[in-house]
């Protein structure tokens, strides 16, 4: 990773945390996490006072504790009686996060070297919209994300709403998640996944039902026609250099599948999976240089563009809204 | 046994006046090179120690390397390249290269003493076992300098590590690795096994039994039954890289979580199998430091097998987020509740115990167990934590994982190990290690080690993911992060002041300083190079305080075989459950064998590795012949008469048979091969029930076939029943008779793999033929070596050195054959008749 | 002498033992059901119950095999040690069972 990235990651605003809670999911687990902690603290604090005890000679109540008397009640009932409770309360927390309804939309997540691939599904299974690194939910509803993996062992986690599911190699996982209020919550890879597992990010837009209606007009159909001449240029420049060969555009004549759907690349929060914000600067640098900025991945550096041309393809890909 | 009163000890004094001198001769430690030839526990054990050392400074270096590049976010210091394969070699040697050796070196140091033994039973196979690992370990590590070291994480997830996503031979070292250890592992819990049921003191019944002993006798059962597991995956993943067997490719029907089910049974118990004897250690240094007996012994021996047991019934708890019905992953959770028990059990029955000590001795070792009490009861809370599956959704792949990892291994293992230092020191050393420098070592790593761990809590539930060489600002993670890198400074100055100490202060090899803490067990009786000079009747836990002048008498040679009675090397061999005196065992002497087969072993390994098979094999043969050679003196005679031992008591020379160590020794290895062969079936079964599709799509041969072979093994099994009956007999068909039957076994064996292939079954095709062949291919291997045992038998019986009664080589060959010939029908059975079984 | 440590081993983890076999079972059981449905969900948790039930009443009998007097201090150690590892075992096997009570199957 160049200076350049790191520079710009300084500028990113996320929240990441479990300990921030955006879903009833998680914040079940954070009260189920809480009260544990507590707990534990407690029982620490416990073991910590009678070690205490137990070496001081002078102390009278060390008396009660030396025989194995005090072993079997602290080290057999004591944890017989809450541990039961624990887990019957866990049980109880598992249960509510399984339980599944109908969804109100099914998102397939597929994890790739190291991106992430989202196609938003009908109700037979069939794509209807394909974009990537970034999924935005109409918040109050039951999202299935239904999570594979392409090439190795992935996981799917954004911690701000619940917790993590592996993607796994011919297998299909089932996730369900739920917004409870607007926000854009990011997530991570958190299965090791090769070379460049500390960047494939993914970003969660939760909106309101009705802006999330206004999202899904915008982003159904075909790209956008470029706005100009120089992104017109642009747009010649990507089916020369046989970008189409790996990306779709919808509505042109790009339509390869090896790497993310850039219909709408323009409007999306972070290019490279969490590596970069989107604008005219970073997809230039991005086309110029992946192989630099995010060593390993599948897209080659075009590193022999001139700069205008490079500026002009930058600049469709950004008009690509 | 009824043990005599005091005025009646077994020997007499004055001792004969060449006695002592006949058995310092016997357990003369060679000189110069030959130093290097040492084969007996105690000195193998100091070795086996400092080799772990060094692999753990190594791969605590490693950890400050990736502390730097984690200090500050965006950091460019370390690539992605270097850094993946840092974490990777970092997690495999200290789990592979130092935890488990490192335990099972105190055992095999601490052992022989321990027990009262002048040592166990197979030391030229736990010195075999120090040099194999000790090279191969060091070779491992050097991979790390030519950019070819493993970069897929400790626990090499498929397929990420396998030939597709992880070209080159990096995986390959991995299994080269962990190869090593397995090898030293498993040779170090026989030795382990049969040295604590067989080589006890007279009196020592397992009501006595130091605690200690007690751990390590399970933690080696628990190698036993764990690490055939990762031995299977590791050889699946290998035949998979190399010829293409694709157990773990989903296109071909083979499942990525086989991998994760193999390597997870082996590697949660590997958790308790690194715990397990730290525990042991540390019941053992808190009676010393409170001056009274533990308090619960019977509880903390239900603990120790509690522990054992459990802790297989705990794997899945690492495979909570792959997916699996919540249901399957509860029953693990409600495990993971189970096993906290005897870790509870132990933690306030060291409390009890400091609790009834009217003097305690503040020392070096007295911290360090109160620093594990504190570190491993957190540790142990937050194992609880994620245990509950919906705690560990969001904890699990995070930092919260590594801070609640560290904090069980570091507290529950290398603090006791400190402490264990500390406290035994003085039994190997002249001098014991300095109580000042001690302590400082002690507060800089207690420091260091919570100041390092206890934010990384923080960090991964404010979703830091584990194993990222880099991260962004912005999400709170800097502060936690920077906090942890500076505090690596505290451990690494900790772990610097012990080595100053041990540069100053330790001078093992020759006398030791003795009972320096008033401690009650007989590893604190004075010792020298031939461990004890009589070996004593124990009649408590803690015989050094409760039977008066026991350290004089034992010096003096007033208790059992104050001599040697061969002019050899020798043990007393005692009953396992009573500890009785049984017969008096030759121990061999100084060999440079074991150090010549390991170093090949080794070569033989590291060439596969790199692909330079001619010279490979060479170095294979090699080792094989070296191990022939020091096979062949094994189960000498002794034409003379019973010895005397002391007390009136005549007890035989060398015995074979059932009571024989050789025997027990066997029995262990079949249990080895018995539970490989299980998690074959396993892994058969598993793949069945992931892609069905396949076994109804696979051709099997005629059942005919299958009947054939079953008669070919029933007929080996024939052939060794007249072989051993001729043995005994004197016949001299038995070679004819032992050949034969090496000659059908094979056959079965090779048959069966021959069905299949005429049936047109391929192992590189569907993961159902590749675990067809792989089940088959195991015989096959197990065949062949039975016929390298065979060979070496019959050889010895021509050359008189296997007779009626000197018959150890057929012995022990026959029971793995036995073991060979069950799992061949038990293997005929599931394949054959599984699929025929299933509705279609 | 091997049949004496062999009765001490088999002895001392009777109890752990059957909770092993209780375990295996009871995850072979879900495994199977969950991917094959060769029995229904319902009669799976039938059979999962009615595993736990005999497996602590094997427990169970363990106990005054273990527990009956006996001659000379190893013996009787061993013998109490074993059933001390029965009622552990017995929290593990009813522990297990614990799950089958609030999880739905298979899901």
């Amino acid at each position: 990773m160049g200076q350049t990235a790191a520079e710009h990651l300084a500028n990113w605003p996320a929240a990441q945390s479990a300990l921030a809670p955006a879903g009833p999911g998680a914040f079940a687990i954070d009260r189920l996490g809480t009260i544990m902690i507590l707990g534990g603290a407690i029982i620490l604090a416990l073991v910590v006072m009678l070690t205490i005890v137990a070496l001081r000679p002078g102390i009278r109540a060390r008396r009660i504790i030396q025989g194995p008397r005090f072993v079997v009640a602290m080290g057999i009932a004591f944890p017989v009686i809450t541990l039961t409770a624990l887990l019957i309360y866990g049980l109880v927390v598992t249960r509510g996060l399984v339980a599944s309804e109908a969804p109100r939309l099914r998102i397939e997540v597929t994890g790739e070297q190291w991106w992430w691939r989202v196609n938003y599904l009908d109700a037979d299974g069939a794509v209807v919209l394909s974009t990537a690194n970034e999924v935005h939910i109409p918040i109050g509803h039951q999202i299935e994300f239904i999570l594979k993996a392409a090439d190795v062992i992935h996981s799917f986690w954004v911690p701000a709403l619940g917790g993590k599911l592996d993607m796994i190699p011919g297998r299909i996982n089932i996730l369900q998640l739920t917004a409870a209020k607007a926000g854009v919550y990011r997530g991570q890879c958190a299965e090791f996944c090769g070379a460049q597992h500390a960047i494939m990010s993914l970003h969660v837009v939760a909106l309101s039902p009705d802006e999330f209606e206004r999202w899904w007009a915008r982003s159904v159909g075909a790209a956008a026609e470029p706005p100009n001449d120089f992104a017109r240029r642009g747009q010649q420049l990507f089916g020369t250099h046989g970008c189409g060969a790996c990306h779709t555009v919808r509505g042109t004549e790009a339509i390869g599948e090896i790497g993310p759907d850039l219909t709408r690349v323009g409007s999306r929060t972070s290019i490279g999976a969490g590596l970069l914000p989107t604008n005219v600067g970073t997809l230039a640098g991005w086309v110029s240089s992946s192989q630099h900025l995010k060593p390993g991945n599948r897209m080659p550096s075009f590193d022999r563009m001139e700069g205008p041309d490079l500026r002009a393809l930058a600049t469709y890909l950004a008009s690509l809204r | 046994m009824e043990a005599p009163t005091p005025a009646k000890l077994p020997n007499p004094l004055p001792r004969p006046p060449n006695e002592l001198a006949r058995l310092e001769e016997a357990w003369r430690l060679p000189t110069g090179l030959r130093w290097l030839t040492v084969v007996n526990n105690s000195h193998i054990g100091i070795l086996y120690i400092g080799a772990a050392l060094l692999f753990f400074l190594l791969a605590g270096l490693l950890a400050v390397l990736m502390r730097i590049q984690l200090a500050v976010p965006g950091n460019t210091l370390i690539g992605h390249e270097l850094y993946n394969q840092l974490f990777t070699m970092h997690g495999t040697m200290m789990m592979f290269l130092f935890a488990v050796p490192v335990v099972e070196a105190m055992g095999i140091l601490l052992l022989p003493n321990m027990l009262g033994a002048r040592d166990l039973p197979f030391p030229r196979l736990s010195a075999y076992a120090f040099w194999a690992y000790f090279i191969g370990g060091l070779v491992f590590f050097t991979s790390l300098f030519a950019g070819l070291a493993p970069r897929s994480g400790w626990f090499m997830y498929p397929p990420l590590s396998s030939s597709a996503y992880s070209p080159g031979i990096n995986a390959d070292f991995w299994l080269l690795g962990i190869g090593f250890i397995e090898i030293s592992a498993i040779a170090g819990a026989i030795e382990i096994i049969v040295g604590i049921l067989k080589t006890r003191s007279p009196g020592m019944s397992l009501d006595k039994l130091p605690i200690f002993a007690w751990a390590m006798l399970i933690f080696a059962f628990m190698i036993v039954f764990a690490f055939p597991a990762v031995i299977v995956a590791t050889l699946l993943l290998e035949l998979e890289r190399a010829f293409g067997w694709p157990f773990f490719i989903a296109e071909k029907g083979g499942d990525p979580l086989l991998w994760q089910h193999l390597f997870w049974f082996f590697g949660h118990p590997e958790v308790y199998i690194i715990f397990l004897p730290a525990a042991g250690m540390v019941s053992m240094i808190v009676p010393t430091m409170a001056g009274v007996p533990l308090i619960g012994y019977r509880l903390v021996v239900l603990a120790i097998l509690g522990t054992g047991f459990l802790s297989f019934g705990l794997w899945v708890h690492h495979m909570f987020t792959t997916g699996l019905p919540s249901l399957s992953l509860g029953f693990f959770s409600a495990a993971s509740m189970a096993v906290a028990i005897p870790s509870g059990i132990q933690v306030f029955a060291w409390i009890a115990t400091f609790a009834s000590g009217r003097r305690i001795q503040w020392t070096t070792p007295t911290y360090f167990v109160l620093g594990f009490l504190f570190i491993f009861t957190l540790g142990g809370l937050t194992g609880v934590m994620v245990a509950m599956m919906p705690f560990d959704w969001q904890a699990h792949d995070t930092y919260f994982v590594v801070a609640h990892l560290h904090y069980v291994l570091i507290g529950g293992m290398v603090f006791p190990l400190f402490a264990a230092f500390y406290y035994w020191a003085p039994t190997v050393s002249v001098r014991p290690l300095s109580e000042k420098l001690g302590r400082w070592c002690f507060w800089f790593l207690f420091a260091g080690v919570n100041l390092t761990f206890f934010p990384m809590h923080v960090t991964g539930l404010l979703g830091m993911p584990r194993r990222v060489y880099t991260y962004i600002p912005g999400l709170g993670w800097e502060i936690p992060n920077l906090i942890s890198s500076l505090s690596t400074g505290l451990i690494f100055t900790g772990i610097l002041i012990f080595l100053v100490d041990l540069c100053l202060n330790f001078r093992p090899f020759r006398e030791n300083a003795g009972n320096v803490w008033n401690a009650g067990t007989i590893e604190w009786l004075p010792a020298s190079t031939y461990q004890t000079r009589s070996i004593p009747i124990v009649r408590s836990r803690e015989p050094v305080w409760d039977q008066p002048g026991l350290a004089e008498d034992v010096a003096n040679g007033r208790y059992y075989l104050p001599g040697t009675v061969t002019g050899g090397r020798e043990t007393l061999i005692t009953s396992p459950v009573d500890a009785e005196p049984q017969y008096v065992l030759t121990l061999p002497g100084n060999d440079a064998k074991p150090l010549i087969a390991a170093a090949f072993t080794a070569a033989f390994f590291m060439l596969l590795t790199v692909k330079f098979y001619a010279i490979a094999v060479i170095c294979g043969v090699i080792a094989l012949l070296t191990v022939i050679a020091w096979m062949w003196d094994c189960d000498p005679s002794w034409d003379g008469p019973p010895a005397a031992i002391g007390g009136g008591l005549q007890v035989p020379i060398n015995v074979g048979g059932q009571m024989g160590h050789a025997w027990w020794a066997t029995v262990v290895l079949v249990l080895v091969t018995g539970t490989a062969f299980t998690c074959l079936l396993f892994s058969y079964l598993f793949l069945w029930l992931s892609k069905p599709g396949i076994w109804n799509a696979s051709p099997l041969p005629e059942l005919s076939w299958a009947f054939t072979t079953a008669v070919v093994y029933l007929a080996a099994w024939a052939a060794l029943h007249y072989a051993g009956r001729t043995l005994a007999r004197g016949g001299s068909a038995h070679p004819f008779l032992f050949t034969f039957a090496a000659v059908l076994v094979s056959t079965a064996a090779a048959s069966e793999a021959y069905g299949h292939w005429q049936a047109g079954v391929r192992p590189h095709a569907t993961a159902y033929g590749a675990s067809v062949f792989a089940l088959a291919s195991f015989q096959i291997f197990l065949a062949l070596t039975l016929t390298v045992l065979i060979v070496f038998s019959v050889a010895r019986y021509v050359a008189g050195r296997t007779t009626e009664s000197r018959r150890a080589s057929f012995d022990t060959t026959a029971l793995l054959f036995r073991a060979t010939a069950v799992q061949g029908l038990v293997a005929l059975a599931l394949i054959h008749g599984f699929p025929r079984a299933l509705p279609s | 002498m091997s049949t004496r440590i062999t009765r001490t081993a088999l002895g001392l983890s009777a109890g752990f033992l059957i909770w092993a076999a209780h375990f295996t079972l009871i995850y072979a059981l879900t495994a199977v059901t969950c991917s094959r449905g060769y029995i229904g969900v319902g009669t799976l948790r039938t059979s999962l119950f009615a595993a736990t039930v005999v497996a602590l009443i094997l427990t169970f009998a363990v106990l005054p095999r273990a527990l009956k007097p006996r001659s000379g201090r190893t013996l009787s150690f061993l013998g109490e040690t074993g059933a001390l590892v029965a009622g552990l075992a017995m929290i593990g096997i009813l522990w297990n069972a614990v799950p089958v009570l609030f999880l739905p199957v298979c899901r």
